[in-house]
């Protein structure tokens, strides 16, 4: 009995391996051979979906990926189901100065990162998770952190067939002893604060170095050379779109947004814990 | 109460399905040939009703693109226990998941043989044994062993009567002379990549279980939820 369901159970599951995600489009190159999506996934393309549609950036996509996180279908959304009112964002044209705060001890980042909220859900962005956790050690106690983002060059995601194309997580500044040094809070996949190279180590097979650039269309421009390369940028920003901005337009993000934090923490954690 | 802990399952959990009764000399539990590492303590505080929790983080995510993660949920009530558990991973494979007696996840520091991977036998020199196999049933060491999740992602959901659950755990002397149990602080390990994966020879495995099946890529530290 035990076995005759366990086979009707693994039968009936093979429906639901395909994985359904809603999101913009970041960039598509056609030499890459997948779309970028916003969150931070990629869609491998196959020939006849290439010519098949434009993959306009900005475009608003729900889109099919099989295991392999190849496209099998996408279609196009004229509204964007995940808007967020940005009204009251406080932008300026010049980089304004932002001093992270150093905790004065690696005991500090731990008993930070033990206060993170750990109830993200179990389909959340990386994005999303790191905003809410940057705001909260903000808002509660005052720490001034700065976000990481790797981001995996087109060589580097075809030869490994890696599914996401950046990753993002909160970053401090901690004194220890005569030193300090930065330490990466990303709850979700280590267990600890870490140092960058123990971070990046985790999402680069090869352990090459992430190849550190405070511009984003040096990752855009040259994807080729490197397997990763690395931003270290305010806590303000949220995604990749955000540090392209400041390079496009000059401009730049200087305070938290509360709607934009209220969505973030929705889309992620299974609680909304008021703040 | 096997088949209304079956009939409990969620449909997104996906078991393989074998199930062998009896324990053979070919069983190839994470366990086998392995001698060494932490064993169960005596003294250890007795086992408490409550909530316990561990968060699944990544190990050896250089070998299949991906980084799996996971949560294990337990629940020891009036003499129930029941475990969750869910993983989130790209390959599609058996998944052994097990608790085990030791207290610290396996780190690159227990790579004995420096291939860069922690393979089970380097694992269980920090784990320890299995204490628990999360398998297809949980009332009998040897009911539903091999009938572990199979699936790139999946939800594992059974109960247990304590009593008898406990009982084998000591009838197979996994209590040093009947030790209380103690959930807390103990480590939850899930094994399994695609056989796509890149797991090179120098992973050992045990008995007759492949590479890719027996390397771990999860674990976590079971915490007392309050």
């Amino acid at each position: 009995m035990k076995s005759l369901l366990a086979l009707t159970l693994s039968l009936a599951s093979f429906s639901v391996m395909a994985e359904t995600l809603v999101s913009k489009i970041h960039s598509y190159k056609e030499s890459d051979g997948f779309i970028r999506l916003e969150n931070g996934r990629v869609a491998f393309l196959n020939t006849t979906l290439k010519s098949l549609h434009d993959f306009t950036p900005g475009s608003n996509v729900k889109v099919e990926l099989d295991e392999q996180s190849s496209l099998t279908s996408v279609e196009f959304m004229e509204n964007d189901p995940k808007r967020i009112n940005l009204k009251s964002l406080q932008i300026e044209e010049d980089r304004p100065a932002f001093t992270p705060t150093i905790l004065p001890s690696l005991k500090a980042a731990n008993e930070m990162f033990d206060r993170l909220q750990p109830d993200y859900k179990r389909v959340s962005e990386c994005t999303d998770r790191a905003h809410v956790w940057s705001y909260d050690e903000f808002k509660k106690n005052g720490v001034m952190s700065q976000k990481v983002f790797a981001f995996f060059t087109a060589s580097y995601i075809n030869r490994n067939k890696y599914k996401w194309w950046f990753h993002v997580a909160p970053l401090v500044q901690v004194q220890e002893g005569a030193v300090v040094e930065s330490r990466v809070m990303d709850f979700r996949y280590t267990d600890s604060p870490k140092l960058i190279k123990e971070w990046t180590d985790l999402l680069v097979f090869s352990k090459r170095t992430c190849k550190m650039t405070t511009k984003f269309s040096e990752y855009d421009v040259n994807p080729q050379t490197e397997d990763c390369y690395m931003m270290i940028d305010t806590m303000y920003n949220r995604i990749p779109a955000d540090l392209k901005a400041q390079e496009d337009t000059s401009t730049y993000r200087t305070s938290f947004n509360d709607s934009e934090v209220k969505f973030s923490r929705k889309m992620a954690f299974e609680t909304i814990r008021s703040n | 109460m096997k088949n209304v802990t079956l009939l409990a399952m969620t449909l997104a959990l996906i078991i393989t399905s074998s199930c062998g009764k009896k324990k053979s000399s070919n069983d190839a539990s994470p366990n086998a040939g392995v001698t060494d590492g932490p064993q169960m303590e005596e003294g250890a505080a007795q086992v408490l009703d409550g909530n316990y929790e561990a968060i699944l983080r990544p190990l050896n995510s250089q070998v299949s693109g991906y980084l799996p993660s996971g949560r294990a949920h337990f629940n020891i009530l009036q003499g129930n226990f029941s475990a969750k558990t869910y993983l989130d991973d790209d390959s599609r494979v058996t998944h052994i998941q097990s608790v085990h007696v030791g207290r610290r996840c396996p780190t690159l520091a227990d790579d004995k043989n420096a291939d860069g991977f922690i393979d089970v036998v380097e694992m269980e020199n920090a784990t320890g044994k299995v204490l628990i196999s999360l398998d297809g049933d949980l009332n009998s060491e040897m009911a539903g062993q091999q009938t572990f999740p199979l699936g790139t992602s999946f939800t594992y959901e059974r109960e247990a009567k304590a009593e008898l659950m406990f009982h084998d755990i000591y009838a197979t002397s996994k209590l040093i002379n009947n030790a209380p149990l103690n959930l807390e602080g103990r480590v939850v390990m899930i094994h399994g990549t695609s056989e796509l994966s890149r797991v090179p020879e120098t992973v050992q495995t045990t008995a007759d279980r492949a590479r890719n099946v027996s390397i771990p890529i999860t674990c976590g530290i079971i915490k007392r939820k309050i």
